[in-house]
């Protein structure tokens, strides 16, 4: 299972979202999301959810159309979906029919937004974003961008490892004949994680270590 | 390039790992053999200051390492033995930057030094690959990439071969014999240092025997076999 | 590059920057891989919030909060990395993001009030107080967050979102337990590997 491969990709490309910047395109959610939390209006969050879902729609999403391997894509989008439609009920059951639809429109509208900045947004784009959000604090010396990446690219490049190891002592627990405790795969795995680490620190600092000097 | 141990013990709480080494590295292939946890890996972390000495004092070309240690590590290059443990990003190309960062600022010259060091070790269709899709093999081949792009002066081995299918060490050995710079491998590949020039037994804290491989080696595996 | 003066104090090791690191990555995996069946729970937990109250007992306060961060950057950016493969900024701009956000604040709790060395207590005081420190962390700290969020997206009272989330309680106190008694091993094992 590659966490890379299977990134949330960018839909089609060249729509007019596309030819955003990213730092623009983050920007204009938060404002969004901040004034559709702070709103009641019914008539607003319905015209608020019925907007983000022209746009998600003019971005090409969802990819039904083109019959990419979207399954992945589309399916990942179904669980905030679900637990909207699960917070809805129990808004419904417990305050009534009007504050559930106030709900429903505003976490749509939320949702959608956030949707179609996603889909137009590659990952790389989203990282640049952060390194430049960074910047400014790397100029003063409250922290050093290049351990930052540094640290990123340790998590995505071990994240794959990690799991295969996950499975390693599953595997061996289950050949001794061991119910999958927790405990019995927690404990190694954990063990077997610090060892890494201390190799792996070992291996940077013969490279010369973390740091510019 | 000559590595120096003074008088160097390394002591672990009340073990003994190391006992008072006085030796001098300078011939272009070493070996390294012993038991399991006889101080091999320990011995090798020594050289760049992975490891500091509880006694005594390492100089690597006339470098104390211990004062040094950057200096070092610039001209020593280390390749362990999980190269899991030793690729730190998810690309290949960018972990190999990742080591160039200091000694190789301009992108341009820094992209051309990765590009040879790959085809030196005709990997270069892996640049952009993502390492958790390679074998364990390819894996090991970008790892020793990522340590000869910077150019070190002496390489040392950890193990290099151990986690290798048969014909991905062929072609370790194969590389390792056209390295211009001199290698100190450890290893229980015997069948790997019978062309290296010296060969060094290590056990119980110190070094028993101490010469060409074609005399070490017979004697090693008559004892320790 | 900046070669700014940092003062060494808040300058991190290779080491400290690799194990936070790696949090970060077992964070991952174990909100990705399937719920685990549990001792007490009628139904399989996800292993997200014991990751996290792993971190803050074994890691140092600064290291489990930035592991947490990190990897709630890597959610925002659009990595799957959050349970059911989900990630990126649909579940922030959701009821739920609260509760993600919380993992940082949480994991510096449990971290700051756990006892990480064994020499200066008992072994039961040692369990106890690490206990208290994955449950207030990793859950009454993350739902401090979470829940106000959750009210806030959502416009339902506090107590109504509070209500919602009583009945994940008992599982993060099955996870607690577990956590403790993980880095109470773990730590034994380490002084053991490491003397």
């Amino acid at each position: 299972m590659s966490l890379l491969n299977q990134t949330l990709e960018v839909s089609a490309k060249g729509t007019w979202l596309h030819r955003w910047p990213a730092g623009l395109k983050l920007l204009s959610l938060f404002s969004l999301g901040t004034a559709l939390v702070l709103t009641d209006h019914i008539f607003i969050l319905g015209a608020s959810a019925v907007v983000a879902g022209l746009v998600c729609l003019s971005v090409h999403w969802p990819p039904f159309m083109r019959g990419s391997a979207s399954s992945t894509r589309s399916s990942v989008f179904l669980w905030p979906l679900i637990t909207l439609m699960a917070i809805v009920a129990y808004i419904g059951f417990v305050s009534g029919f009007e504050h559930a639809l106030v709900v429903l429109c505003r976490l749509l509208a939320l949702l959608l937004f956030a949707i179609s900045v996603m889909a137009t947004t590659s990952v790389t784009a989203m990282m640049a974003v952060v390194e430049k959000f960074l910047q400014p604090f790397d100029r003063w010396g409250w922290i050093r961008a290049d351990k930052v990446a540094l640290m990123f690219g340790i998590s995505l490049r071990l994240m794959p490892v990690l799991l295969e190891q996950w499975h390693e002592i599953r595997e061996a627990q289950a050949a001794r004949g061991h119910r999958a405790s927790p405990l019995a795969l927690l404990v190694p795995m954990l063990v077997r994680t610090l060892q890494r680490a201390a190799e792996m620190a070992d291996a940077i600092d013969a490279r010369g270590g973390s740091s510019a000097r | 390039m000559i590595i120096e141990f003074e008088a160097v013990s390394v002591e672990r709480g009340a073990r003994t790992i190391l006992r008072e080494l006085n030796i001098s590295l300078s011939e272009a292939r070493i070996g390294i053999v012993g038991p399991n946890g006889a101080g091999k890996s320990t011995f090798a972390r020594l050289i760049n200051g992975l490891l500091v000495p509880s006694a005594g004092r390492m100089v690597c070309n006339g470098l104390p390492v211990a004062e040094h240690l950057n200096a070092v590590r610039q001209q020593v290059g280390f390749l362990f033995q999980n190269p899991d443990n030793q690729i730190v990003f998810p690309v290949v190309q960018e972990d190999m930057a990742f080591g160039l960062k200091h000694s190789l600022p301009d992108k341009t010259l820094r992209a051309a030094r990765i590009q040879a060091t790959l085809a030196q070790l005709d990997i270069a269709d892996l640049a952009d690959r993502a390492v958790h899709t390679l074998s364990g093999g390819q894996k090991q081949l970008v790892a020793l990439a990522c340590v000869l792009c910077m150019q070190p002066d002496l390489l040392v081995l950890d193990e290099p071969t151990t986690q290798l299918d048969l014909r991905f060490r062929n072609r370790l050995l194969q590389i390792i014999g056209q390295l211009p710079q001199p290698v100190i491998a450890i290893s229980h590949d015997l069948a790997m240092l019978e062309t290296f020039e010296r060969v060094l037994v290590i056990d119980q804290a110190s070094i028993q025997a101490d010469g060409p491989a074609a005399e070490v080696l017979p004697w090693y595996r008559a004892r320790y076999a | 590059m900046n070669s700014t003066n940092k003062s060494p104090r808040l300058a991190l090791t290779t080491q400290q920057m690799v194990r936070a690191a790696l949090f970060t990555a077992l964070v991952i995996v174990f909100a990705i891989i399937p719920p685990l069946p549990m001792p007490f729970v009628p139904v399989p937990l996800t292993l997200q919030t014991l990751g996290v109250m792993l971190a803050g007992l074994i890691l140092s306060p600064r290291l489990a909060a930035l592991a947490m961060l990190l990897y709630v950057v890597l959610a925002l950016v659009g990595f799957p990395v959050l349970p059911g493969g989900r990630g990126g900024l649909a579940v922030f701009a959701g009821p739920t993001g609260g509760f993600i956000l919380g993992f940082i604040p949480g994991a510096f709790v449990v971290s700051w009030l756990a006892a990480r060395n064994q020499s200066e207590t008992t072994t039961a005081a040692m369990i106890a107080r690490n206990f208290g420190a994955a449950v207030f962390g990793g859950a009454i700290v993350v739902y401090a967050i979470g829940v106000p969020w959750l009210a806030m997206v959502t416009g339902m009272s506090m107590d109504r979102a509070l209500m919602a989330v009583v009945v994940f309680l008992p599982g993060d106190l099955v996870k607690a337990v577990i956590a403790t008694i993980v880095a109470l091993r773990v730590a034994k094992l380490q002084i053991i590997n490491n003397p």
